[in-house]
Formats: C-alpha cells, sequence, structure tokens
C-alpha cells in the first residue's frame, strides 16, 4: 500500500550509500558502523542517565544546597537556542562534509561537561551550566550521527539500523540509574564516584566514535552545499510531506513530563516515582526497538510510523477515561514504549529514504528542529489547557488532534507516492 | 591506522577508563573510613554521657544490631557506676552525623558538655532530625535505584516508630514542645521531573500515628487585616510556640518572604513581619531568630534575631553564610551547621554556637554534625517522667 517503489529505485541508482564493515551481525542486516554508533550512545546515555538520577539527591542531601535556588537552572534545559544550534551544526556537518567530526564533538561536550561536574562539584552554579552543556552536545551530534547511521546502512534495512541504535540509546537510559544505584550502594556517599564514573563511560563514548566509526563513503562531489542549499530541502516535495507531518503530530503529542504527571496524579503514587515512569518507557523501548524496526522494514515503515502513532490515541484513553483502574493507567507507560519504538528511529528512516546522501545531515536536522519547536508549542498548549481548564480536557483535546492529526497524515503519506 | 590498531586502542582506552574509577573509588571509600577522634569516643566508656541520659539509658533495649551493641557496651556499665548528676544537667543533642566514616548520616545523641560522646541510632539515618518531649522526627531519604523519602518517628532510644511516606526531598522538621505536634517541610518537583524547580509542602502531623492535620496552603492567610490568596504561596520552616497550637513559618509569595502567625485550629496564617526566613522562636517565646538572604554572593544568608514584643531586628554576629533553620540552645545561644568547607560543597558539616548578640563569635560545639535539636534539662526531666507512666515509652511499628 505504502510501497516506494519507483523513488527507492530511483534513490538507490543515484546514491553511493555504501554499507561499511561487515554485515548479519547477530542475525541482523546492519553494518558495524551502526553497532559502534549504538554503543557510543549506550556509553553516552548511561553517563548523562546516571548523573540525572542522583543529581537532585547529590544537590540537596549530599552537598545540602537549598533547591529553591535552582529556579534559574530552568530556562537552561529547553531553549530554542539549542534548537538553532543542532540546525547550524546538521547543516555545516554537510557543507565541511565532516558528519563524524560534528558527532565526534558534540559527544565531547557531553563528556567534558561530566569531567567539569566532577571538578566544580561543589559550585552549583557552574554545576547548572554543565547541564546545559550536556544538553547542548546532544542537540549538536543528533543530526550528524544519524546521517551515518543512514549512510552506513542499505536503503531496505534503514529502519533496523535505526532500531538497533535507538533500542541501545534506550539500554543507556535503563543501565544508568542501575550503575548510579549500585556504585553508590558499593561505596556509601560515593557521590564523585558516580560523577567519575560517568565522565569515564562519556569517555568510552566518545572513543568509540572516534576511534571505531568509519567516516560514511563522501558523495559525488556535486555542488558546494550552502545554506541555501540545505533550507531548500523543503521544495523536495518526499521530504517536505515529512517535515509537515512530523510537525503536525508533534504538535498533537503529549510530552513525557507531562503524561507521566497525569498518571502520576491519577494514581495517586508519589512524585518521588515519576522517575521510574521514565525508566519503565525506555525498558520498553529498548525491548521493542528492534522488532519493531525490522518489522518496518518488511511491511512498510509509514504503517508502522502511523499505528505508533495511533498508540498515542490509546494512551490517552487510558490516561483521561474516567473510571478505568490503576492498572489500565500504568499500561499507559508500555504503550509509550510501544510508541517510541515504532516511531522514532521510523521517522529517521523515512526521512533518510527520501533525502540525497550530500544532505542528509541537514535534512535530519532540519526535522529535528521542526519536531522540537512543535513540541514546545505542544506543551506550552498543554499547560495552558490544563491551567485553564483542567488536565483532562487537554487531553482529550489532545486526543482529538491526534486523531485528525492521524488522518491528515495518512493522507499526506499516500499522496506522496501517488505524485 | 589499520581497524585493528583502533580496536586495541579503544580496549585501551575501556581499560584505562574502568582502571581510573576503581582507583579513585578505592580513594573515596578510604576517605571515608572513620575520622579517628569521632570513631575513638565510641570505643571509650563515656562516663560523662551517663548522667545526662538517664532515660535514654533506661529505655534502651537490646537489638542484636552490632552498631548498637556498641554504643551500648560503652554506655550501659557507666549508668550503673554513675551518681547522680549534681550540677544542673547539660541539654542534649540529637543530629545527624555529618562526618563521612561508618556513622555518616546516623541519627546520634550527644551532651552539649560532651560532644564526642555519642550514641549512634543502629539503623536510622536523617537528613532532618528534630526531638521534643520524648518524640523524634527523622526525614529519611530512602537510597534505591530511585530515591523515595519517608518521616520516622524515633523515642529516646533511637529505635524506628512509624514511618511515613514523602512527597520530596527532606527540607525542615519540628516537634512542638509536648511532642504531640511536627511539621515536616519538603523539596516537591514543580511541572516536570526534568526541570530542576522546586516548591515547598510543608505539613503538620500528628505524633501518635502520622496522621496529616494540615497542608499549610490550606490556610487563610491574612495580611493587615484583610484575606490574602495567591496561587503561588510557598510555606517553609515551622517553629512551634509553646501553645502549641500556635506556630510560626515562613510564607513566599512574588519573590518575597513573610513571616507568618499560624493557628491550627481556627486555620489561619496572619503575616506580622516581612523578610523572614525559616523562623525559629526561642525557648522563653520573647525571639525569633532567622536566615534573611543578604545581596552578597558570599553569604547568601545571614542571621538576625526579632525581638517579638518591640519588633526590632538585630543582625547576629555570624559573617558567613548560613542556610539552616538555627535551633536555639538556650535563651541566648543559637546552633547551626556549617559545611567543613567553607565555599560548600564538602559532604561534611560541623555545628555551630553563636550567642545571639550583634557581637557574639560563633565556635563550634559539635564537629561532625548537622540538624542539631536541644532537649534542654527541664523538658528532659518532664520527658522521664512521662516515660515513668508509660506514655511515650513504646512505639508499633
Amino acid at each position: 500500500m505504502y510501497q516506494l517503489d519507483w523513488i527507492q529505485r530511483l534513490q538507490t541508482r543515484s546514491t553511493t550509500s555504501a554499507a561499511v564493515g561487515p554485515r548479519r551481525k547477530w542475525g541482523l542486516d546492519v553494518s558495524s558502523n551502526v553497532w559502534s554508533l549504538g554503543f557510543t550512545s549506550l556509553f553516552t546515555d548511561i553517563s548523562s542517565e546516571m548523573v540525572s538520577s542522583i543529581l537532585p539527591i547529590y544537590f540537596v542531601s549530599y552537598l545540602q544546597f537549598n533547591p529553591l535556588r535552582f529556579g534559574i537552572l530552568d530556562g537552561i534545559y529547553q531553549g530554542a537556542a539549542v534548537a538553532l544550534l543542532s540546525l547550524a551544526a546538521g547543516i555545516l556537518a554537510d557543507r565541511w562534509r565532516r558528519q563524524k567530526e560534528i558527532a565526534v564533538a558534540g559527544y565531547g561536550f557531553s563528556a567534558f561537561s561530566k569531567l567539569i561536574l566532577l571538578l566544580v562539584g561543589g559550585n552549583w552554579m557552574l554545576a547548572a551550566v554543565t547541564l546545559g552543556l550536556d544538553r547542548v552536545g546532544k542537540g549538536v551530534r543528533t543530526a550528524p550521527r544519524d546521517a551515518i547511521i543512514s549512510l552506513s546502512s542499505k536503503r531496505e534495512s534503514l529502519a533496523t539500523a535505526f532500531a538497533v541504535h535507538r533500542g541501545l540509546d534506550a539500554g543507556g537510559a535503563v543501565l544508568g540509574p542501575l550503575v548510579a544505584f549500585f556504585l553508590l550502594r558499593m561505596v556509601p556517599g560515593g557521590f564523585p564516584l558516580v560523577i567519575m564514573a560517568s565522565f569515564c563511560l562519556a569517555l568510552m563514548g566518545l572513543g568509540l566514535i572516534s576511534l571505531l566509526v568509519e567516516k560514511p563513503v563522501a558523495a559525488p562531489a556535486g555542488r558546494e552545499i550552502s545554506w541555501q542549499r540545505s533550507l531548500a530541502l523543503w521544495n523536495h516535495r518526499p521530504f517536505r510531506v515529512l517535515l509537515i507531518s512530523g510537525g503536525l503530530l508533534s504538535l498533537v503529542t503529549v510530552s513525557d513530563g507531562f503524561l507521566y504527571l497525569s498518571l502520576q496524579k491519577r494514581t495517586g503514587v508519589p512524585v518521588t516515582t515519576l522517575p521510574l515512569f521514565a525508566f519503565l518507557t525506555a525498558g520498553i523501548y529498548l525491548l521493542l526497538s528492534v522488532p519493531m524496526g525490522r518489522i518496518a522494514d518488511r511491511w512498510g515503515r509509514e504503517k508502522i510510523f502511523l499505528t505508533g502513532n495511533a498508540l498515542l490515541i490509546i494512551i490517552y484513553l487510558l490516561l483521561a477515561m474516567p473510571g478505568l483502574g490503576n492498572r489500565a493507567a500504568f499500561a499507559a507507560i508500555g504503550f509509550l514504549g510501544a510508541y517510541y519504538a515504532s516511531t522514532d528511529g521510523v521517522m529517521a528512516a523515512m526521512s533518510s529514504a527520501v533525502l540525497k546522501p550530500e544532505l542528509r545531515a541537514s535534512g535530519l536536522a532540519i526535522l529535528n528542529t521542526i519536531v522540537s519547536i512543535f513540541r514546545f508549542f505542544s506543551s506550552f498548549l498543554f499547560g495552558l489547557l490544563s491551567v485553564t481548564g483542567s488536565a483532562n480536557l487537554a487531553i482529550i483535546v489532545f486526543l482529538a488532534g491526534m486523531a485528525m492529526a492521524l488522518v491528515a497524515v495518512r493522507w499526506l503519506l499516500s499522496g506522496r507516492e501517488r505524485t | 591506522m589499520t581497524r585493528k590498531q583502533s580496536v586495541l586502542l579503544f580496549a585501551g582506552l575501556c581499560a584505562l577508563c574502568v582502571l581510573a574509577s576503581v582507583v579513585y573509588g578505592v580513594i573515596i571509600a578510604r576517605k571515608a573510613r572513620p575520622v579517628p577522634e569521632v570513631a575513638a569516643s565510641t570505643s571509650k566508656p563515656p562516663a560523662e554521657l551517663a548522667p545526662e541520659t538517664p532515660q535514654a539509658m533506661a529505655s534502651t533495649p537490646k537489638p542484636p544490631s552490632s552498631t548498637v551493641v556498641h554504643a551500648k557496651q560503652a554506655v550501659v556499665p557507666a549508668a550503673i557506676k554513675s551518681t547522680p548528676p549534681v550540677k544542673p544537667a547539660a541539654p542534649l543533642l540529637y543530629f545527624r552525623a555529618n562526618q563521612l566514616g561508618d556513622q555518616y548520616g546516623k541519627l546520634s545523641v550527644a551532651s552539649a558538655d560532651a560532644p564526642d560522646q555519642r550514641k549512634y541510632a543502629p539503623d536510622l539515618y536523617c537528613d532532618r532530625v528534630y526531638f521534643s518531649h520524648g518524640i523524634g522526627i527523622c526525614l529519611t531519604s530512602n537510597r534505591g535505584v530511585f530515591t523515595t523519602y519517608s518521616a520516622v518517628r524515633f523515642g529516646e532510644d533511637l529505635k524506628r516508630g512509624w514511618s511515613i511516606p514523602l512527597n520530596g526531598e527532606p527540607s525542615r522538621t519540628r516537634v512542638s514542645p509536648s511532642g504531640r505536634l511536627a511539621s515536616i517541610t519538603v523539596f516537591v518537583s514543580g511541572h516536570s521531573y526534568t526541570a530542576l524547580n522546586f516548591s515547598t509542602k510543608t505539613m503538620i502531623l500528628d505524633t501518635a500515628k502520622g496522621d496529616i492535620l494540615a497542608d499549610l496552603e490550606t490556610l487563610s492567610v491574612s495580611r493587615d487585616g484583610t484575606a490574602w490568596q495567591s496561587a503561588d504561596f510557598n510555606f517553609w520552616g515551622v517553629t512551634f510556640q509553646q501553645n502549641e497550637n500556635r506556630f510560626y513559618a515562613t510564607l513566599w509569595s512574588k519573590g518575597k518572604t513573610y513571616l507568618v502567625d499560624c493557628d491550627l485550629i481556627h486555620r489561619t496564617a496572619q503575616v506580622i513581619h516581612e523578610d523572614v526566613e525559616c523562623p525559629s522562636l526561642s525557648p522563653d517565646n520573647t525571639r525569633i531568630a532567622f536566615k534573611r538572604r543578604t545581596g552578597s554572593p558570599r553569604a547568601l544568608w545571614r542571621i538576625y534575631a526579632l525581638d517579638l514584643k518591640t519588633m526590632v531586628e538585630t543582625q547576629l554576629g555570624e559573617p558567613r553564610n548560613v542556610d539552616d533553620q538555627v535551633e536555639w540552645l538556650d535563651n541566648s545561644h543559637i546552633l547551626y551547621a556549617l559545611s567543613q568547607n567553607e565555599k560548600g560543597g564538602s559532604a561534611s558539616s560541623d555545628i555551630w554556637e553563636l550567642p545571639a548578640t550583634p557581637d557574639g563569635t560563633p565556635s563550634i560545639l559539635l564537629k561532625g554534625g548537622f540538624s542539631p535539636a536541644v532537649v534542654r534539662a527541664k523538658a528532659e526531666a518532664q520527658a522521664a517522667a512521662n516515660l515513668k507512666i508509660g506514655t511515650f515509652s513504646t512505639f508499633r511499628n
């Protein structure tokens, strides 16, 4: 139904997306570059998650800081600055043909931020800055890294390749809090040790990408990649369809934070359970990522992508419908993990399939930026609706929005092949 | 560089990283070994401690835990040998042992005139401690993969009573003079667990079973005689009056702090002063010591005392940053904890004593402590009397 045969054939001919390294590892048609990048993300994510899982208690109980001082940290977390920086990083990666170097720089930022935290742990102001730096690193590396993943994979197994990477990435979110916990078990009060170990893991991730990830085969030296040419991707119809779809769906997607908060309010579990929700979501994401990626490659990525987004409707129903018990509410977490497994990597695969190799990092960066801008609007809207109406009202509005967006996106995606 | 060389190099890097972490871990574990002076004081039979804690000794049961056996061995023979006190007993301090080492974080008790002779709770680790009239509250964090927090009641025997879950990181706790009521303040993360914006939640509890009697946010607040309401109200830092239905607390709204006089029965809070944080009422109920935000980044909070009759404020003689709800040792001295590293960032802290005068000089009362609660001789005697009739001697779990 959603076959993209002619586009695929056309682009297979025009691209040189040669896979790098030996294939068919562990029964998966995925190149060694993808595995290396996956483990880079695993290490880096363990590193970040172990620090963030201990940060509140490290500041409050160990250093006895007054958390009311942290108010100003808010703005550092999210921001248009990070979105713009990652857009620039993606475009520059294409322009200089240095996807790997820019990705390495992004991972370097994160490792460096752990080093600062280790050295200035006592200074909360600088500790706050390191959180921002970690975030910047994540923004900078995402698009170039995804470009390398796609350039190191065969077209027909793109979703599997992204699934392997995303699965390992989610593994980091699962392992991080566990590693921190066991380190603190072994050395009571060993918060500096957790930060040290976090730095070491980030360094290992950095070493892995710099030493073992091979630069993707350079695209044929064509026209120079200019800012204009990167941004003109908007005029490339198959890609524009994906940008519109991504933006539209992001606008009606409730952010995880709000979902967890609704779930917490609904079930009445203590607020301190919120990190556990994120942990479980990552666990399910980890388990389902590869199966979903393989199914997407086999049955059609659009189908799985749309199904994944449809799962959000179930989640909203579970959270907003009165009379459903706590067990049903907790099932929402399972569906959320499945949603990530069937959309995040699949969207990257769908985009990579329609982007020329020399513009892949730019395209993915544009997509990421649009998605994060619309997510910001979505959070703003959800917050506004919860304050003026109620959280339930907000969820129902988003449910209706998601249903409409899905119909529209389905129409857009099917229209794409007709042209 | 060939691929094989790269793999080897990466393996080397990993080995180096793991090695570095292990070495660092060992160093930290070494550093965390007990500090000699504190360790010595627990093993030496503290004859001086005995007269001050007759009731503590009397009610100390015999748990099999090694640490408590340690403390008991040290304490019980002394109690038998000791003669009744002649001079008025020095106050007792309940506090969190806060010197990195074996006892780090444990609930501890010592006499103010022999602060190095300490008794440690076998299994109670507290972020915040308070104790009054035989009833103690310990706010504790239960470290797991995900940390949870709870408030635990304890008695003079330092053993656990009831425990209730808390909704956030422990901040402050107080127990009313009769031990019937307790207040607990926790930091609650705001809208999202990733954002580090905190607000505070303060509750008044019945110490008998841990029932919550009131959330301060439900009190009707009045200011200059008229009702005042705002969605951004935050309360923290309760201090109970002798008439324990009444208590003072900090109210925060739109970047300003206020001192409120609260009434539990009538559920009211009346603004009586501005720019007061973490009030602490003197034993004679005439003065309130509090911290105030200054513009200076070096000493963000300074301590003041407010005379409740004249409403005259005095800045006290501690030039350093004190971010604590102070505790009165007696009617003319206050106690507070300061980090052992003056710039902050040390996990260990000391308890300082300061005369409540503009020119008082601070001095260390107790090394390696945090969150002190003072039990003065009179209250102590009363507690002992209560113990005889069995009011507070047993706790159900």
